[in-house]
């Protein structure tokens, strides 16, 4: 009996949210941004979620794998592995005046579109709160064994 | 009373109830962590009915307990067989990303496990404050 796995795989999914949430917000940041360290503009972000099983001390394990297999593990962990970048077309806008306008006078714009973003956002949110609420649960668990002890 | 020892049948269910329980609240987690990864499988966690498997059958060995109510529980050492099996998820529709997690179905099974953990602990309290009772009034 262990509360250690199921508070480090919530810690593992808020922090895997909190990250996509990180990158969200620079896509927010940036959707009029036409410049970047690399040359060209600001193109959208996106992370990659991957399944970390956690190896775990079989011994005190009241698990029964359905794969048969003792060496995997049931205990699934997340990660970000990877921050991918779109390469969805960029936005070209006829601005001749702007000082980044090539030769027939368009701008490209970061291919951010923001409603997107916004709708990635609450999903973003909606997941971390699942995380928060299933650590607390852990939490107000493993609070609650240790009351026995005080008898 | 059966006593094994100083603990009776009921304290070695609660603990081993506890336990897989806490077990089940691992793969929860896991399920939630993984809510937005593509291809990952939900997974649920099976041992209700093993457990009254256990609880329902008569001990092998020695006199078989005498029940004046069917609710008795006529407990034997069977109860380490019982583990918390392990499945993926059936009949679930997959996302566009191949992901079968259902977040109301992980909440609602999170909020139940809870629940009963709790109710569990607060058997064993009772038991162990009964235990602490006798003794210490016995001593008087």
């Amino acid at each position: 009996m262990s509360f250690i796995y199921s508070l480090r795989i919530s810690a593992a999914g808020m922090s895997a949210q909190r990250r996509r949430l990180n990158v969200i917000a620079s896509n927010l940041a940036n959707q009029q941004t036409t410049r970047t360290p690399a040359g060209g503009p600001y193109r959208r972000q996106d992370v990659v979620f991957q399944v970390q099983p956690l190896i775990e001390d079989k011994d005190v394990q009241e698990l029964e794998s359905f794969k048969n297999k003792p060496e995997e593990s049931d205990l699934m962990s997340v990660k970000v592995v990877d921050v991918i970048t779109d390469s969805r077309p960029l936005v070209m806008k006829y601005e001749p005046e702007h000082p980044d306008a090539d030769s027939q006078g368009y701008v490209a714009y970061p291919n951010v579109n923001p409603i997107e973003e916004m709708v990635n956002m609450l999903s973003a949110s909606r997941s971390y709160e699942a995380n928060l609420t299933m650590l607390k649960t852990a939490k107000e668990m493993a609070n609650k064994t240790i009351e026995v002890l005080k008898i | 009373m059966t006593v094994n020892g100083l603990f009776d049948n009921t304290t070695k269910l609660l603990i081993k109830v506890m336990s897989l329980r806490s077990a089940k609240a691992d793969i929860i987690a896991g399920n939630l962590a993984n809510i937005d990864t593509p291809g990952y499988k939900a997974r649920k966690v099976d041992f209700e009915q093993q457990l009254q498997k256990v609880v329902g059958i008569l001990p092998e060995n020695g006199l078989p307990l005498t029940r004046t109510d069917k609710r008795h529980l006529p407990l034997n050492g069977d109860l380490t067989d019982v583990r918390a099996v392990v499945s993926e998820r059936q009949n679930d529709l997959a996302g566009f990303d191949g992901n079968t997690v259902d977040l109301d179905q992980e909440m609602a099974a999170l909020a139940e496990n809870k629940i009963n953990y709790l109710a569990t602990v607060e058997m064993l309290r009772k038991k162990l404050a009964m235990l602490k009772n006798a003794i210490v009034e016995g001593g008087k």
